[in-house]
């Protein structure tokens, strides 16, 4: 029977290691919904703007330094519809303006841009959507279009900073966790220096060592990192259903499994590494 | 089986504490290993349970040279060798049977073949009915009747005893030393460390006298 690793170290040495696993877990946790959640909505995001492409009629003119009165604003609208009225490729369009603007504009009449939003044929020519901006830029200068492969890179631009970002949190747990746990098995080695060299003259290799310190850990990161993962469940399934993310549960699992895993690994090779360094100098 | 050839130690690039030592240790020999204190006694048992590395010359232990071998390796052949220290290096917080199982259970020995060996050495240093008791519980001699037991369960073929009597009244240290003679007898190499000549005189055997850190 391999050598109870309570029989070396103190059975408390690693008890406040489980709440850590606990906290970093539940961390690196809201870190794996939201990347769900990124890619969850990236996904339908970039599903709405297929065949849409967007035109805002503004309230200014940027060269003149120019604002118009609404009533331009609502001409130049009418014009569009002239415009686009009958276009083959043209499904349906949906203007939105801003009735609901602030007491202040309404009372100094600043006036509100339109955004006119087009559903496009998906059997259209290649040059349709330019043909269109074409037409309406000749009758109607103060327009910004914006077709969808521009709105699809705006999309990717963010998920990308939000991905970098839960992606850096889940990669400062680890780190993190790793810098504690080397701090707290430098401590026990300092803690238990006499026994360990006596164990050692004894016959015990480092591996040995090595593997007395990761069983001693691996109870507290079990039961750290699963309740973390429990409490992690429990804290975002409400988030997620209030605010109504089609998440993938399979894969939000997997994912909290993958970290379980991971904590498990990050300790194994920590611990590994912090025990052999500091046993470097023994003959 | 243990080979010292013109072997010199110094600690942390200081002076060298021992000079020059080359001595054979043949398989159920018995020897005292006698000084002043500062002789460089414990810097040679350091050496012979490999605690140490010798900072010149060769050590050549059961045919592989120390110096040379892998960290595995070294701690294969420590499984050789039984160290009873000074002040015993007892674990106070395990009782006397898990202080005598650590090193069988290093070995990843069954744990049946461990209830035996040790239920069997507890009773053989007279200390059968004190296995659950732990080591701050006993008297020295005791103790030390428990460090020998610990160093040689696992049956080594040489035994390292660092002042083993030290701290024990004559009949309590003679009691030891008729121990290490019947181990002797069963084949096992044996080097005391002592300054006590009177054990040296009723127990004789071969000395090995250090002086300033060279062998006279």
């Amino acid at each position: 029977m391999a050598l109870p690793s309570s029989h070396i170290l103190p059975s408390s040495a690693f008890r406040h290691i489980g709440f850590m696993v606990l906290f970093m877990a539940v961390i690196a946790g809201f870190s794996a919904l939201g990347l769900l959640t990124t890619q969850t909505v990236t996904k339908s995001w970039i599903q709405d703007t297929q065949n849409k492409m967007t035109l805002e009629i503004l309230a200014f003119d940027e060269e003149e330094k120019v604002v118009f009165d609404q009533q331009r604003i609502e001409q130049n609208l009418a014009k569009i519809q002239k415009i686009i009225d009958g276009d083959p490729i043209i499904v349906s369009v949906d203007v939105t303006r801003f009735d609901n603007a602030d007491d202040i504009d309404k009372e100094y009449q600043i006036p509100s841009p339109i955004f006119m939003t087009f559903s496009l044929h998906p059997d259209r020519a290649k040059n349709a959507e330019q043909r269109i901006m074409n037409e309406i830029k000749e009758n109607v200068v103060q327009t910004i279009f914006k077709k969808p492969e521009i709105w699809q890179a705006d999309i990717n631009r963010t998920a990308l900073t939000f991905r970098f970002a839960f992606i850096s949190l889940a990669i400062g747990v680890f780190f993190v966790t790793s810098l504690v746990l080397s701090a707290t098995i430098r401590t026990q080695l300092q803690a238990s220096d006499k026994t360990l060299k006596l164990i050692y003259l004894m016959g015990a290799d480092v591996s040995i060592i090595v593997s007395l310190f990761q069983r001693a850990l691996i109870k507290p990161i079990i039961w750290g990192g699963i309740i973390g993962l429990i409490c992690t469940g429990f804290l975002f399934s409400p988030a997620v259903v209030f605010l109504n993310i089609e998440i993938q549960p399979l894969l939000f699992y997997g994912y909290l499994c993958m970290i379980f895993l991971t904590f498990v690994v990050v300790s194994y090779i920590i611990t590994s590494f912090t025990v052999r360094n500091a046993l470097k100098t023994m003959p | 089986m243990i080979e010292l050839s013109h072997v010199g130690l110094r600690y942390d690039g200081g002076p060298e504490v021992l000079s020059d030592i080359s001595l054979t240790i043949e398989q159920g020999s018995f020897h005292y290993l006698m000084g002043s204190s500062g002789s460089g006694k414990t810097s040679l048992m350091r050496l012979l349970h490999m605690g140490k590395l010798p900072s010149r010359g060769h050590i050549t232990m059961f045919d592989e040279d120390v110096a040379k071998s892998s960290r595995p390796k070294r701690a294969a052949l420590r499984n050789n060798i039984g160290v009873i220290f000074q002040d015993f290096r007892l674990l106070h917080h395990l009782s006397i049977y898990d202080n005598v199982a650590l090193p069988l259970r290093l070995l990843d020995q069954p744990e049946k073949k461990i209830k035996s060996a040790v239920t069997e050495m507890i009773k053989w240093i007279g200390l059968g009915e004190y296995g659950h008791v732990r080591p701050p519980f006993l008297s020295g001699g005791q103790q030390q009747r428990v460090a020998i037991a610990r160093a040689i369960i696992t049956k080594p073929k040489i035994l390292l005893a660092d002042e083993p009597t030290g701290s024990l009244d004559d009949p309590m240290g003679d009691s030891i030393m008729k121990l290490f003679e019947e181990l002797n007898k069963r084949g096992m190499a044996l080097i005391v460390a002592t300054h006590n000549k009177g054990t040296v005189e009723r127990f004789p055997h071969p000395l090995l006298k250090l002086k300033a850190g060279h062998l006279v």
